[in-house]
């Protein structure tokens, strides 16, 4: 087994290089913020940008060099540059928004925004989905199966920012109803607010709810299909029909036998579903103002701001490929028929 | 009545709605904001309570504390840091210049004319709001930050230096601070010169010897862009603020204006997108804000929203449509003005902007707005933006082109062919594109659409890859730069690469006066032969939407400052019962 993890963890290192080269030259081939900014300064400003300015935007962005040049620097700022870039030295390169915006700060705390958004709406879409996986399984053909599958096939039907709109205005609209300001519809919390963990978290809580909600029915019909697919697989199995042969009770069945064993893809996929989400909240984000990882791509790739969509790539990698990881792993210890060499 | 009559009248009443450009929520009698037409800088005015919070949204983020820098130059830094920022002042809505209460007891005066030379008058008491007064040290800084000039500041990227790198000397004495400019310098917008930004003893505080050491000063510009300030000399001080998200208000015990505040606390958070911010507002996260753009689908929420109102008016931009004179075709001036006579501005106008602005007006002038003293239409006169045809045919006929099986000829005989760019994202913008395309189409012309990914227009115009563009230009009051950001050749901003002698004489002309009343009839004489050059058409001031909650008062929009509705925080309020 840790021959096994250490042999996947190597392997990530190629799959990295290679996600972080074609991402690299991909945003710089179609951008140039240089020219953009100089655009938005005369815009704001009225008057020409010196040209010391511009020279100096090109140095401190190292658009004075080329593309090669530029990666092999951001990776291991090694070679002739302002002691603020090389991945290897820690140092995530300079922000095209400017020099107030640490790159690897942003990345770093939107990272537990984007965590705290996704791993309740996970975690709810997963316990839901196993509950009505499971209800549809056992009762297959009947009204509630077809009325779960339903529900399954209309959420995931619906594009995610349709639902986020549909429940957001379904929030002011309650609120009115209510009379208060209960649910919020933009931010991860109040302005400004500062606590331990706990007190965020409470903080938080009215700006939790909706984008939660959304989050969670839009993952949660996939899993549910998936769960009701591999309970009904061990419903049909031999040694589920030889315990009911043996006369061992229904509950006890289900519980013990079939539910331990149908719960393993699920249980498989959970890792990579949180991990897919990390990197994928990008729409929920961006319509509940949470400014997480997924608005701080969209962000990122909308202005051309090559390292800090390497940042977001390299981030979201490796959570994927641990994600992976884990879930290969867990394969193997909830599967008694796998093993790793 | 049949259904289907009743749904037309339904559509045809939503339409109406939807095209009233002012209004309040449910409500159907005059809004406070009604009165902006006739009285814009003193519209929705009321007295205020003692106490009370605001919380306003910025429709975008920003990316630095210092606005010296090209970094930290825009709008929404403005208004990020409107309540402490020490301004020399700005143009109310109705485009006079007000001078920073609490920085400066008097306009400043011109002493000598040859070289120029300003006398700035200190308010007494004006400081940082950390005990230390304003001094001739933080003049003197914020020249060596803004001079472009290696000598005074190595490394610095100032977002420009056009003032900064024509001063000759800054001296002072108590209250009197004297800034000498180079014999070169000859703007007659010498009053409306910024001269101060962040406060010298801060920089020494921090360690750097800014006054001797080049390379000091430009780590003093490095230090102010990053860390959060924590002085003023504004009506509020920063209590908390993360760059690009949020900034809250206190008020500044120390501020030596007049203006009472009487707000407890100002909010400014980033709310990014027009619909996030009007769902925020009617569920009363927030009390209004001043996005930098409208839509028809945001005025009909804020029509069927309570305790709101809105006004929607021409904003701090104007849209016109560029050619390139370096194309293929659009050298030749003749095509040029033919295809801005062909395209029918007016029909453009009624199915766009018309939609949020009922009131709107086409702009006839480059560098006044609309109702300024100095205003004159110098385009209906030409034909140009008529969407005249046949006029345009005659002049195209006139030159030697030739209409041949409905394709326009060159007199060389090739096919005129162009393209029009647009910001993909800017619906306005692509539906004028397909206006053109029809207009042009029955002169002959073959026009392509492309559109632009909206991070790469800077690029396109920079590259001058184009050959008609549609975009936007800032429309503050001031006019000298402008003339020669716009159109002199060689300038960085002059993306269709106009090069016209005639024009760069009269820019210089511009250039070289200090009377601001001959200086406007020397920028409308330049404006005439753009006009003539068939360069760039006008279309409107960009409409911009203001919305606030009706409990505020004095808080209004203000097209000529880039603070907008937040140029005076100091007088915002909650209104008394």
């Amino acid at each position: 087994m840790v021959v096994f993890i250490i042999r996947r963890i190597l392997l990530m290192i190629p799959v990295l290089l290679g996600a972080t080269i074609l991402c690299f030259v991909l945003v710089d081939v179609v951008n140039d913020p240089v020219q953009d900014k100089i655009f938005e300064i005369s815009q704001s400003t009225g008057e020409p940008v010196p040209q010391s300015t511009i020279d100096a935007l090109e140095s401190s962005l190292y658009y004075d060099r080329g593309i090669p040049e530029r990666y092999w620097i951001w990776l291991t700022g090694i070679g002739d540059t302002n002691g603020d870039i090389g991945l290897l030295q820690g140092k995530w390169g300079p922000s095209i928004e400017g020099s107030a915006m640490d790159i690897g700060y942003e990345i770093s705390t939107r990272f537990w925004i984007t965590l705290r958004l996704v791993l309740f709406a996970t975690i709810a879409s997963i316990g839901i989905a196993i509950l009505a996986g499971v209800v549809s399984a056992v009762k297959q053909y009947s009204r509630t199966d077809y009325t779960l599958t339903f529900l399954g096939f209309l959420f995931l039907a619906m594009p995610i920012f349709w639902l986020g709109s549909l429940f957001k205005e379904g929030a002011v609209q309650l609120n009115k109803i209510l009379g208060s300001t209960v649910f919020q519809t933009y931010g991860s919390g109040t302005t400004g607010f500062r606590g331990n963990g706990w007190e965020v978290f409470i903080d938080s809580l009215p700006f939790l709810i909706v984008p939660t909600l959304v989050l969670m029915l839009g993952g949660y019909a996939a899993i549910s299909r998936y769960q009701r697919a591999s309970m009904l697989e061990v419903m049909n199995s031999d040694y589920v029909r030889l315990a009911r042969a043996k006369g061992v009770r229904n509950r006890t069945v289900m519980r013990r036998h079939a539910l331990r064993t149908a719960l393993i893809p699920v249980a498989t996929f959970a890792p990579l579903a949180l991990s897919g989400a990390m990197g994928g909240a990008m729409v929920t984000e961006s319509i509940f103002g949470w400014r997480g990882l997924g608005v701080y791509s969209l962000d990122a790739i909308n202005a051309g701001d090559t390292f800090a969509v390497m940042a977001y790539v390299l981030i979201s990698g490796v959570v994927v490929l641990i994600g992976v990881l884990i879930s290969d792993i867990l394969y193997g210890v909830l599967d008694p028929r796998i093993r790793y060499e | 009545m049949k259904r289907h009559h009743i749904a037309a009248v339904a559509a045809l009443a939503c339409s109406a709605l939807a095209l009233t450009a002012c209004g309040r929520g449910d409500d159907t009698t005059a809004s406070s904001l009604d009165a902006c037409i006739d009285d814009p800088a003193g519209c929705n005015s009321g007295a205020r309570a003692d106490g009370g919070e605001i919380t306003w949204a910025l429709d975008s983020s920003w990316a630095s504390w210092n606005q010296n820098t090209s970094e930290g130059n825009n709008a929404y830094a403005a208004v990020a840091l409107v309540g402490m920022w020490p301004a020399t002042g700005q143009f109310n809505p109705e485009g006079e210049y007000i001078v920073n209460e609490g920085v400066f007891a008097s306009a400043p005066t011109l002493v000598k004319e040859d070289p120029v030379t300003v006398e700035y008058t200190l308010q007494a008491g004006a400081n940082w709001g950390d005990g230390t007064d304003i001094s001739v040290d933080d003049f003197i800084y914020h020249w060596y930050a803004t001079s472009g000039d290696a000598s005074l500041c190595e490394g610095c990227d100032p977002a420009n230096i056009t003032r900064g790198s024509q001063v000759e000397s800054i001296t002072g004495d108590g209250s009197k601070v004297t800034v000498t400019y180079k014999e070169s310098y000859h703007s007659a917008e010498w009053q409306y010169e910024e001269v101060l930004s962040e406060p010298a003893h801060v920089a020494e505080e921090q360690g750097f010897d800014w006054q001797n050491d080049p390379k000091d000063m430009a780590a003093a510009e490095d230090y102010f862009s990053k860390t959060v300030p924590t002085w003023s000399t504004g009506p509020f001080k920063i209590e908390d603020a993360k760059v690009g998200e949020h900034v809250i208000y206190v008020p500044n015990e120390d501020w030596a204006g007049e203006t009472e505040v009487t707000l407890d606390k100002v909010t400014f958070r980033v709310i990014e997108g027009l619909d996030n911010i009007t769902t925020a507002l009617r569920n009363g996260e927030i009390d209004g804000a001043s996005p930098f753009s409208v839509n028809a689908e945001t005025v009909t929420q804020l029509q069927g929203a309570a305790g709101l109102e809105y006004q929607v008016a021409g904003g701090p931009s104007w849209e016109h449509i560029d050619l390139n004179t370096q194309s293929e075709f659009l050298s030749d001036p003749v095509l040029r003005q033919a295809v801005f006579t062909a395209i029918d501005v007016e029909n453009i106008i009624g199915r766009t902007y018309a939609y949020v602005q009922s009131d709107i007006e086409r702009k006839g002038n480059h560098l006044f707005r609309n109702g300024s003293e100095y205003y004159t239409d110098y385009l209906s006169a030409t034909g140009q933006g008529t969407g005249d045809i046949e006029l345009a045919y005659d002049m195209l006929d006139e030159a030697g082109y030739k209409l041949e099986d409905g394709v326009l000829h060159t007199p060389d005989g090739d096919p005129v062919e162009l393209d029009f760019r647009y910001s993909e994202s800017k619906e306005n913008r692509r539906i004028t594109g397909e206006l053109v395309q029809s207009n042009l189409a029955d002169l002959g012309i073959d026009v392509e659409l492309k559109s632009i990914p909206d991070a790469d227009l800077g690029s396109v115009l920079g590259e001058g890859e184009f050959d008609m563009i549609d975009f936007g230009w800032s429309s503050e009051p001031t006019f000298v730069a402008a003339a020669s950001q716009y159109w002199e050749t060689g300038s960085g901003s002059n993306f269709g690469g106009l090069s016209d002698p005639a024009l760069d004489a009269l820019i210089a002309e511009v250039n070289g006066t200090l009377d601001l009343d001959e200086a406007a009839v020397r920028a409308n004489v330049a404006v005439q032969q753009v006009v003539q050059d068939a360069y760039s058409l006008p279309i409107v001031d960009t409409p911009v939407v203001v919305m606030v909650s009706d409990r505020l008062v004095n808080v209004r929009d203000n097209w000529a400052s880039q603070q907008r509705a937040a140029y005076n925080i100091a007088e915002w309020g909650v209104a008394a019962e």
